[in-house]
């Protein structure tokens, strides 16, 4: 990565209006988020740390597990990952084939002014007119046609429902 | 009975197999999509030079947006790129941004402003500003965003693909100031950041981000423009030009950098107008769907579903583990559930840590540090998926049977601690 940080960029907000006191409570309650975490599942974490030690060939206690049972009723579900992976990696090369036919081709047509000022209900030296002025003022009905206000000049007054 | 049996049986297990299946698959996709396109991106800010730089129109739609104008069009004006303008459209405010807007366009050589009299809601406002716009490639972000100053120069080189009609972009957060804040820069890169990168090698994606993304205004004009019929517009239309035959994809070098909620309240009223955008959809496409008008779309679509029945089982599931610890008496058909995860649990949980570890180091290009945002990731599993339930199980039912949206329901954000 290129020297992306630069003077007030990016613009991150950190830390705004807030004491300390409640920063570092945030990270406290996180912290405890992760004990919550470890703890809730210890049993589960000793369980996995056994079984990687008995496969291991190293010695460990006797102990009940139902990780095998487990892993029996997870086999469906990673068969549907394994295919669905598999789906995704043809879809991915179809995908590159696309683009590299996509970037050979010309630009498309751009949208026709006519049809554009239609839809405002104008006609295109209307549409090109409003185009060239740095403030508008429209009303636009139901069915999305404009009506100009006042053309070229500055509005200032607050609009209320 | 033996029918229902089962099928409350197999409940927990859906609700397991659904997130673990998914997340592989965005994990996969994610590193596809790297393997294929990102390794060989040029760094953000040294975009790949082209022959020609096509003019772009940037639209801007505002609504109330006096405390954030000035910033957001400042920053787009000092984009680096030769050929642009921006368009900002003020859809009736009730606040000072017309008279901001106003100054702001004496000052700003490239920027043009459109005030619509009445407010009509972002849908129309981009409408207008679109069709006003001079140039044929559109780029839309919201109206408290920032963009990058390489963000046009990505923009451009997205749209060399012909068949392109749409890309989102990449949306980082600014406001990172609460746990809330710090937990939604890890959802959108483990979550959202990732599914865009799977959906882009798929080929067909589900939504783009309407705080940033690229148009190509043949392809809007196809699809019908955007809608003001639904409250997440980007949704529809992202659906919609894809069923017109063009293309919709990620361009994570074009960053924005955007503005989150900050508060439990601001947080849930987001997510449920996001859930309902999905509902929307599932409502809207779900004939098109079944007439089998673009193929490739199916499976994007079921997923949606799948997410959508997830949640109920989940909510399901829940509650009736609740009633286990509570010792209410539940009907012989549901089946026991724990409350306390055990392996699947655990298998669950490690699984997304290993997503979210796989979204971060894909990501970190776009943004120093972004590793440290690991250390909140912890809260996703617990947080963000009972809030993406609870606005699921919500939204529908309110899609379903109650008020439709109607134009012109802008709300003020939760736009966080600054």
């Amino acid at each position: 990565m290129s020297d992306m940080k630069r003077n007030g960029w990016p613009p991150i907000i950190a830390n705004a209006n807030r004491p300390a006191w409640v920063i570092w409570r945030g990270y406290a309650i996180t912290v405890f988020m992760w004990c919550l975490f470890f703890f809730i599942l210890g049993k589960e974490i000793e369980l996995a740390r056994q079984s990687l030690l008995m496969l291991a060939g190293l010695p460990v206690e006797p102990f009940d597990s139902d990780f095998k049972r487990f892993l029996v009723e997870m086999r469906p579900t990673r068969r549907i990952t394994v295919l669905l992976v598999a789906v995704l990696a043809v879809a991915t090369l179809a995908s590159r084939l696309r683009r590299i036919a996509a970037l050979r081709r010309p630009q498309p047509a751009p949208a026709h002014d006519r049809e554009l000022a239609r839809d405002l209900g104008l006609d295109e030296a209307q549409l090109n007119d409003l185009r060239q002025q740095k403030i508008v003022v429209l009303d636009v009905d139901e069915k999305g046609r404009v009506t100009v206000q006042r053309n070229g000049k500055s509005f200032s007054a607050r609009v209320d429902d | 009975m033996n029918m229902l049996r089962e099928f409350f049986a197999f409940l927990p297990y859906f609700c397991f197999a659904y997130p673990f299946v998914m997340a592989w698959y965005w994990m996969a996709g994610g590193l596809f999509y790297y393997l294929w396109r990102e390794r060989g991106f040029a760094a953000p800010d040294q975009p790949p030079p082209l022959a020609a730089w096509p003019p772009f129109s940037i639209l801007v739609p505002c609504f109330n947006e006096a405390e954030t104008a000035v910033e957001t069009l400042t920053t787009a004006h000092d984009v680096d790129y030769p050929d642009f303008e921006i368009i900002a459209i003020n859809d009736g405010s009730s606040d000072d941004t017309a008279a901001i807007l106003d100054r702001l366009a004496q000052s700003l050589p490239r920027l043009r402003v459109i005030h619509l009299v009445t407010n009509g809601g972002k849908a129309r406002a981009l409408n207008v500003g679109a069709r006003l716009a001079r140039h044929e490639l559109l780029l839309c972000i919201d109206g408290d965003a920032l963009l990058d100053p390489h963000a046009l120069r990505w923009a451009a080189y997205n749209f060399r693909r012909a068949d392109v009609g749409v890309f989102t972009g990449n949306p980082r957060i600014r406001n990172r100031t609460t746990e809330l804040g710090q937990m939604q820069v890890g959802e959108f890169s483990s979550i959202i950041g990732l599914i865009k990168r799977a959906q882009t090698a798929y080929g067909w994606m589900f939504a783009i981000s309407g705080v940033v993304a690229g148009f190509r205004r043949k392809a809007l004009q196809d699809a019908g423009w955007w809608s003001s019929h639904t409250p997440t517009e980007d949704v529809d239309v992202t659906w919609r030009i894809q069923m017109k035959g063009w293309r919709a994809v990620y361009a994570p070098s074009v960053i924005v950098w955007i503005l989150m909620p900050e508060t439990l309240m601001g947080l849930w009223r987001q997510r449920l107008r996001w859930a309902e955008g999905g509902a929307y959809m599932m409502i809207d496409f779900g004939s098109d769907i079944l007439r089998l008008r673009s193929p490739g779309l199916i499976p994007t679509y079921l997923s949606y579903l799948l997410s959508v029945l997830w949640s109920y089982a989940m909510l399901i599931s829940i509650l009736a583990g609740f009633a286990d610890v509570l010792g209410v008496p539940r009907f012989g058909i549901v089946a026991a559930i724990s409350l306390i995860p055990a392996w699947w649990g655990m298998v669950l949980v490690l699984t997304y840590l290993l997503q979210a570890l796989v979204s971060h180091a894909l990501d970190r290009r776009y943004e120093p540090g972004m590793l440290r945002s690991l250390f909140w990731v912890i809260w996703y599993p617990a947080a963000f998926w009972l809030i993406a339930l609870t606005t699921t199980v919500v939204a529908v039912p309110r899609v379903l049977f109650g008020r439709k949206h109607t134009r012109g329901t802008w709300v003020s954000p939760d736009r966080g601690l600054r």
